[in-house]
């Protein structure tokens, strides 16, 4: 039995990282309508720059400002649960970003780049066949992959995280204070992404926006608008999951997202594409499946048997396990 | 798709039309490409030269002879029929012959993806099927090639028509993330120790012997080869010359062998989109529920659709493994054989033959260009990926219908409504736009200088927003420029 | 003059038959071969399969032999020699992509004090995206359009295996191949890998298990690919009898956690787990182990033995026992700070294993090319390095044994070495007398 709880506890911490990046796909698909190849490449890129702002600082960067002569900051740490919160002292000496400061700076720069990409890329592509769409995001796929390998470098990096500790015993398990730390954030994502959807004007507008444009537009919404809210808002989700994915594969590359894309868009797709819900109990199950094939039937069989399940389930479910059917229309 | 009809008269006979003029921009491009290859200008200019210059003046005979703007499609038939001779080695002969390889496969996605309306990124596993079995025929139990090849592709196609059943559950995103998964496990299995003695394993499957050509063809070749022969084995002995013409012969070979299966392949996906079942598939991709009550057994016709593509998707598979002698799982993995193949179909133009063969040279050749371009110094190498999703960003953000589509359209081009759309184009935004631009570029230049990256991004939104027909005299989409500063507003026939 | 149809056609039939005719004065048209001077030897008469053996002159040395050998000289001329090479530039295989910047950054700098024998060296990298099916058309590019002179350190299994045949036929040397197979050193004369392969690697790391952690239970954790296949291979054979395997489990080399296989091994009562993994996910196995507060003991192969590891592993690599035929860039050994030093002038930040054994590499090749001189043709490069280059007397300056080459033995770098990450002094522990020459003990 302490096997299966191992392993139990494995797939969870795992699948809770396919989730993450489950959202963000379920979350694009419900405010635009595409489903998006980049999204782990936009995440790992934004988590590039998570790390190039969590490196010690020099503020070499900043000339005209030359803040360590003018203002005395640097020795004021605050901290939350042993988090530093703004900046924070290395063993080494050098001062570097609290991880809160990482956090907050890097979505908000995913944010932006969103925003920008569905401006300046996506939007000259609207309104023709869904096809070009997806197209055209397998081309910021290779563009956003080709500069973080021409900027960053193959090699991987280390992280920062929050919780570096030994694992929580829970009795039956043990689970690893990051992997926990990761569950949460996406259980709380997952009830933030309801809410907004269900529970909010703004939600029920980008909804609208994705579902029927025209109708929306004589409603008042302005749709242009919208689906820039959408990708920007994916894109934000996304890089959260990109730094807590980072830390749990020991490092940073430009091929991060590679081993978590395809099981989150397994998961979305188990879940259902349009429910956050199933994007979270998708990325679980192919998690805690796969370590279960491992544990049971045998390690080579491991995707063969994950793959082969997601298919069987679709069958079984067209569009998910919690998806709303499809209605066609003449 | 016509494009008869009597279109200029007197001198402006001999001037190339914008599509005409498209095809010879190309053309020339990619004969300097090829010819670069020498490190001699004066040799790839002249060569680009001549070899543009008798496409021009066959056009212009055609044209003016047969009254019919199809004289490029003869023209590249025969550009295509020379290739052998127009390369400079048989590499190239060896990428043109993939060309040939890779069309099939497009043709096959066409049909479900292009005329049906059903995406599917799994042909990866149905071309390695193919091969693969094909493969296991030689390699394990002693098959002629032919054969092989032969048993392969019906395998192929029955197993095509067996996954089009599961399939006609699923829709849209749903069976595409299936056949993903279909495509992602398709090289796992081949690595499974149990049959590893069929596969041979992660070590991969060779082909010992590829087909030779007969005696009296491979001499002819070989005769014909003497003008290929490196500058410096021009002097070398006898037995190395002899080598070399025997390579120029087998890979002409193999060429012509493909070559014949390719065009038998495009005769029948041209005719087979104008036939009961090519417009029945049209029916099911743009309305399935009238389509239904139409009386057309949409089910049957999907599975159909899948069962065809399989067809050539085998096809493709069981020559692919002729032509590159060497199957391994690694070969199939999911962009290269899955995902691009789409891609370039969608570039090239979907629901049209010609737009497959344009993917397919696009997809062998665009990454060789890229290659040249990208190599102007080390740094800029790693960005060959950029330029490539540059390539298919552009494409698709200016030519939404694919280049065959674009070209097709080109013949209604008059300069006068360019220039109009031109001037209507710049006077429909305000000072303030334009001035809006002007500081957009400031800032990023000046945070671009802090933070490199920034340029990349910034290089990327300049070539799919600003110089959009710069390239190759393409006005004609300035009708699609980006909404930007624009409110959208979607027109009723809008496809969502 | 006023034109029918029918001339039109008539033109245009009078064009077509003289196409084939132009086609091939095109490719005629005298060309005056490449830059950079005439070929290097003037006709060339005798055998032109490379690896022919030499005349017989009862007299001379093999190093006196060397300048008489006639062969195939494509791709040399006085000035310059073109070299070719397959890496992947893009995709999960890149980080390897830091090699053939190393030994290009090496080479450079030969280049800048005046070649070999007064020749250039001109490298030609291709971009295979580790594809077999793309390696096939890269090195067909290489071989039929740039005309290389030989191929070097070209990454890969899979895809060496793709073009082994084709580059065989052709003649083309591909030497020091960058992979672990066994098969390069049985493939005929032209054809040499580099690195200890993995099968002898896993067997060396077998014995060293088998002696010191004798009557235990182990397991091994390898990745699904010929890397990780070959590794248990010899690990199973290095190990014997000695202790009891409890399991092997695989993984596919894009996974993101492997977490899961070695706790699997190490509920069914593994003490001892042998891995066959890349750096990344040994890393991330090795954080999630100890966070799990499960303790066993370590053993891996030579391609997570680096300080970059340890530095990913974040404190669990302590105590961690690899095998090694390299040093790491951790190291305070004055030859490999020198290194380290030298690819700091060079703009790399931080100097890792890859650009130690790129040096390796480069060493060698600049020995052969040294050693063969200015009679360099194909023949000529293989007779040296089977006969006169490596003979005993020449060590890589960051080896501790020499490398030896001989027409029976194809296996260049044979030495390894078990050694055990320090966690707190920040390096490998090993003794340099502790050297395993596998040199001496196979076959």
């Amino acid at each position: 039995m302490e096997t299966f709880f191992d392993q139990l506890a494995i797939g969870a911490s795992t699948g809770a990282l396919y989730a993450l990046l489950a959202l963000a796909l379920v979350f694009i698909f419900r405010a635009t309508d595409i489903v998006n190849f980049a999204q782990g490449e936009m995440a790992m890129f934004n988590t590039y720059i998570g790390w190039s702002i969590s490196r010690p600082l020099s503020f070499s960067w900043i000339p005209f400002l030359s803040i360590e002569r003018h203002i005395n900051i640097l020795n004021w740490h605050p901290e939350v649960f042993g988090i530093p919160l703004f900046l924070g002292s290395e063993s080494d000496g050098s001062t570097r970003l609290g991880y809160l400061l990482i956090v907050i700076g890097t979505v908000a720069i995913a944010f932006v780049m969103g925003g920008l990409i569905e401006r300046l890329i996506i939007r000259p592509s609207e309104g023709k066949n869904l096809l070009n769409a997806v197209i055209v995001t397998l081309g910021i796929f290779a563009i956003v992959n080709s500069i973080a390998n021409w900027r960053y470098g193959p090699v991987p990096q280390n992280y920062p995280a929050p919780f570096k500790g030994n694992a929580v015993d829970f009795g039956l398990f043990k689970l690893g204070q990051h992997s926990l730390f990761a569950l949460i954030v996406g259980v709380a994502m997952m009830f933030a992404i309801y809410v907004f959807f269900q529970r909010t004007k703004l939600g029920l507008a980008v909804r609208a926006a994705a579902l029927n444009p025209q109708a929306s537009e004589l409603m008042g919404i302005n749709t242009g608008q919208m689906l820039t809210l959408g990708w920007s808002l994916a894109a934000a989700i996304g890089c959260l999951a990109g730094m807590l994915v980072a830390p749990s594969v020991a490092g940073i590359s430009p091929n991060l997202m590679l081993g978590v894309l395809l099981y989150a868009f397994a998961a979305a797709v188990l879940g259902g594409l349009d429910s956050a819900l199933g994007a979270v109990v998708g990325g679980l199950a192919v998690g805690i499946g796969q370590t279960m094939v491992v544990q049971y039937i045998g390690s080579e069989w491991s995707d063969i048997v994950a793959f082969g399940l997601i298919i069987g389930i679709l069958m079984v479910k067209p569009t998910g396990i919690f998806g709303s059917p499809v209605v066609k229309k003449v | 798709m016509k494009m008869t009809g009597n279109y200029r008269q007197g001198i402006e006979r001999f001037i190339p039309s914008p599509a005409e003029a498209v095809v010879l921009a190309t053309l020339l491009f990619f004969t300097w490409y090829l010819y670069g290859g020498t490190g001699n200008d004066v040799f790839a200019g002249l060569s680009t030269f001549i070899v543009v210059a008798i496409a021009w003046v066959l056009g212009v005979a055609i044209r003016v002879a047969l009254n019919d703007m199809r004289w490029w499609l003869l023209v590249i038939a025969l550009l295509l029929v020379m290739a052998p001779w127009l390369a400079l080695n048989t590499f190239q002969i060896a990428v043109m012959t993939e060309v040939l390889v890779f069309s099939l496969l497009l043709h096959g996605l066409n049909v479900v993806t292009g005329l049906t309306g059903q995406m599917s990124l799994g042909h990866g596993a149905l071309v390695g099927l193919s091969a693969y079995a094909v493969a296991i025929l030689v390699d394990h139990w002693d098959w002629p090639l032919l054969p092989a090849m032969a048993a392969a592709v019906a395998l192929t196609f029955a197993f095509g028509f067996a996954l089009g059943i599961p399939a006609l559950r699923l829709a849209g995103p749903y069976l595409a993330i299936a056949t993903v998964a279909a495509a992602l496990v398709f090289p796992l299995v081949l690595k499974l120790d149990s049959v590893q003695d069929y596969t041979g394993g992660v070590q991969g499957l060779r082909l010992h012997k590829q087909p030779q050509p007969p005696g009296f063809i491979g001499g002819f070749l070989e005769n014909e080869s003497i003008a290929k022969i490196p500058e410096q084995k021009k002097f070398a002995p006898e037995e190395v010359q002899v080598k070399e013409r025997q390579k120029f012969a087998q890979a002409t070979y193999l060429y012509f062998l493909c070559f014949g299966v390719a065009a038998i392949g495009t005769f029948a996906a041209w005719n087979l989109q104008r036939s009961r079942f090519g417009r029945a598939f049209i029916a099911v991709r743009d309305a399935e529920v009238a389509a239904t009550s139409m009386g057309v057994n949409t089910a049957l016709y999907k599975v159909t659709a899948f069962g065809i593509s399989a067809l050539y998707a085998g096809i493709a598979g069981a020559l692919l493994y002729m032509v590159v002698a060497f199957v391994a799982p690694e070969s199939f993995d999911l962009f290269n054989l899955s995902i691009n193949p789409i891609a370039y179909l969608v570039i090239g133009g979907l629901a049209a033959p010609g737009g497959a063969m344009v993917g397919a040279f696009g997809y062998k050749w665009g990454p060789e260009v890229i290659k040249k371009i990208a190599r102007t110094d080390t740094d800029f190498d790693k960005l060959q990926g950029a330029l490539t999703g540059l390539m298919l960003i552009v494409v698709m953000t200016r030519m939404p219908q694919g280049v065959w589509g674009s070209l097709t359209r080109l013949n209604s081009f008059s300069w006068k409504a360019l220039i109009n759309e031109t001037k209507a184009w710049v006077l429909s935004r305000t000072i303030a736009y334009w001035l809006a631009i002007a500081l957009g570029v400031a800032v990023v230049i000046a945070i671009g200088a802090w933070f490199a990256p920034v340029w990349g991004v910034f290089a990327a939104g300049l070539l799919v927003v600003a110089p959009q027909d710069a390239w190759a005299g393409v006005f004609l989409w300035l009708r699609s420029l980006p909404a930007i500063g624009r409110r959208r507003a979607p027109a009723p026939g809008d496809a969502r | 003059m006023k034109w029918h149809r029918k001339t039109w056609m008539l033109a245009l039939l009078a064009i077509i038959a003289v196409l084939p005719v132009l086609g091939i004065a095109c490719g005629d048209d005298d060309d005056e071969g490449d830059e950079g001077g005439t070929p290097a030897t003037t006709a060339t008469t005798a055998a032109t399969t490379a690896g022919g053996s030499p005349t017989k002159a009862a007299t001379k040395s093999p190093a006196d032999e060397i300048a008489n050998i006639k062969g195939d000289t494509t791709g040399v001329t006085d000035k310059e020699v073109k070299i070719g090479s397959y890496y992947a530039k893009t995709g999960p295989a890149a980080v390897y992509n830091d090699i053939q910047l190393a030994w290009n950054m090496y080479f450079d700098e030969v280049n800048k004090k005046g070649g070999i024998a007064g020749r250039q060296i001109k490298f030609i990298v291709e971009d295979d995206g580790y594809n077999p099916s793309n390696t096939v058309n890269v090195v067909k590019k290489l071989v039929e359009q740039d005309q290389v002179f030989m191929l070097f350190n070209a990454l890969g299994t899979p895809t060496g295996m793709a073009v082994l045949e084709y580059v065989k036929a052709q003649g083309v040397p591909s030497l020091f191949i960058a992979s672990g197979a066994s098969k390069w050193a049985n493939s005929g004369p032209t054809i040499i890998g580099i690195q200890p392969d993995y099968v002898t690697e896993g067997t060396v790391l077998g014995k060293e298990m088998a002696e010191k952690q004798k009557g235990k239970k182990y397991g091994i954790l390898y990745q699904n690919d010929d890397f990780g296949k070959d590794g248990r291979e010899g690990l199973k054979k290095g190990v014997g009898t000695a202790l009891t395997l409890v399991g092997e489990e695989t993984y596919e080399a894009n996974a993101a956690d492997i977490t899961s296989q070695a706790l699997k091994l190490i509920n069914a009562g593994a003490e001892v787990i042998a891995t066959y993994a890349t750096p990344a996910q040994f890393a991330g196995v090795l954080k999630s182990v100890k966070a799990q507060g499960k303790t066993v003991t370590w053993y891996s192969s030579s391609v997570t033995a680096s300080g970059s590891t340890a530095k990913l592993a974040e404190g669990a690599m302590d105590g961690v026992i690899t095998a090694g035929y390299a040093p790491d860039p951790t190291d305070p050994d004055p030859d490999v700070q020198k290194v380290v030093k030298f690819f700091k002038d060079h703009g790399v930040a931080n100097p890792t294993a890859f650009h130690i054994v790129a040096w390796v590499f480069a060493e060698h090749l600049e020995r052969l090319l040294t050693v063969t001189g200015k009679n360099l043709n194909r023949s000529s490069l293989i007779y040296a390095m089977e006969n006169v280059a490596f003979q005993g007397d020449w060590t890589s300056t960051l080896l501790y044994k020499p490398t030896i080459i001989t027409k029976d033995d194809h296996r260049p770098i044979e030495a390894m070495f078990i050694q055990k990450w320090n966690q707190a002094a920040g390096k490998f522990d090993f003794d340099v007398s502790k050297i395993i020459d596998s040199e001496t003990t196979k076959r």
